[in-house]
């Protein structure tokens, strides 16, 4: 059942962001780098959603462990900071990354950032509006390994005309049986979209059985940005060709 | 290939994610509880077969420090250390802090 619940869930993501003439993302420094082990850091939450920090931080760990990464024991993590005098997630976010290494051998920190969060009700619906940005920050060598910016809507019971977002709200209600509450379906869903998206998502760990097997899909997308920029950066050429030559 | 990320669970995960919400969101929020329901999820992950996700058996240990547990810490700390060999540099700093 939860096999094709993530295949639903994939599809849509796919559907939202299938979008041909993109730049590809840029996975090289990721896959330069690749981590095995990644500690989360409580996010940085700039909305007046006061459990929205807590929702992440708790959902986080489970659809980026699944994903093939070693994940730190989030709380205890937090915990520990604090104790040595990093108590706020704007320090803990300040903290040099060489330091994760150090401190608990963490290949990358992921950092969260809650942009946005509102909630607006019609009759009995709710439509609650999630602007995120997520990166992963290698703690060797301070480089972004892989970014994620967006807005994702998530409704408690999505219209009627939109068959993907009703799939998706009667999936997370399916999924979310046990959650403790609202917001924790909220974060699950829109930390599911960012990581499983095909075109933009996260790689497949080390730790993954299919992380070998993966690799022919890894290679396809590193090319396909090496293939983007030789294309563009031929493109300034032409247009200046176009501009001066009306004949064409 | 579309379906090419769609996996069956690598991880058993129990209360977990609900645990650490509790854990910062609940008013009566009491490790002992906390203890009990993890240490049954990671007994019925034990019986399946099954392996528990990364961090539910520290996440543990630190329960078990706040009720001043050091034995039982100790225990957990060591076990997630011998299920994930990626946790080693965190635990073995959480061991050297247990008395």
């Amino acid at each position: 059942m939860n096999r094709i619940i993530f295949a639903l869930l994939l599809g849509v993501a796919i559907v939202l962001t299938g979008c041909a003439s993109q730049k590809p993302t840029d996975y090289r420094q990721y896959v330069n780098h690749m981590p095995r082990s990644i500690v989360v850091l409580p996010p940085i939450n700039e909305s007046a959603e006061v459990a929205a920090s807590d929702a992440f931080l708790s959902t986080v760990t489970r659809l980026l462990a699944e994903k093939g990464y070693y994940v730190y024991p989030v709380a205890l993590v937090d915990q520990h900071m604090k104790e040595n005098g990093v108590t706020i997630p704007g320090e803990m976010h300040q903290v040099n990354p060489a330091k994760f290494k150090e401190v608990y051998g963490a290949d990358a920190v992921m950092l969260i950032h809650i942009k946005e969060w509102t909630t607006t009700y019609i009759v009995l619906d709710s439509t609650t509006k999630v602007t995120l940005a997520f990166n992963l920050v290698d703690t060797q060598t301070g480089q972004t390994l892989w970014q994620q910016a967006s807005t994702y809507a998530y409704s408690s019971s999505q219209g009627q005309s939109n068959l993907a977002a009703m799939v998706v709200a009667a999936t997370i209600r399916a999924i979310a049986s046990a959650a403790v509450d609202f917001e924790t379906n909220v974060a699950r869903y829109a930390n599911q979209v960012a990581f499983y998206d095909a075109q933009s998502g996260l790689l497949i760990g080390p730790m993954h059985p299919k992380y070998q097997e993966s690799q022919v899909n890894v290679q396809a997308k590193l090319q396909a940005i090496e293939k983007w920029e030789a294309e563009h950066a031929n493109l300034p050429s032409e247009s200046q060709t176009l501009a001066t030559d009306p004949a064409q | 290939m579309l379906l090419g990320c769609v996996e069956q669970q690598m991880y058993q995960w129990g209360h977990y994610e609900q645990s650490v919400y509790r854990m910062y969101h609940s008013k009566e929020f009491s490790p002992s509880n906390e203890i009990v329901i993890l240490q049954k999820d990671i007994e019925k992950a034990k019986e399946n077969n099954k392996q528990i996700g990364p961090g539910v058996q520290a996440h543990l240990g630190y329960l078990y420090t706040l009720e001043g547990d050091t034995v039982a810490a100790t225990q957990m700390f060591e076990s997630e250390m011998a299920s994930f060999p990626e946790s080693k540099v965190m635990i073995e700093r959480l061991l050297r802090k247990m008395p």
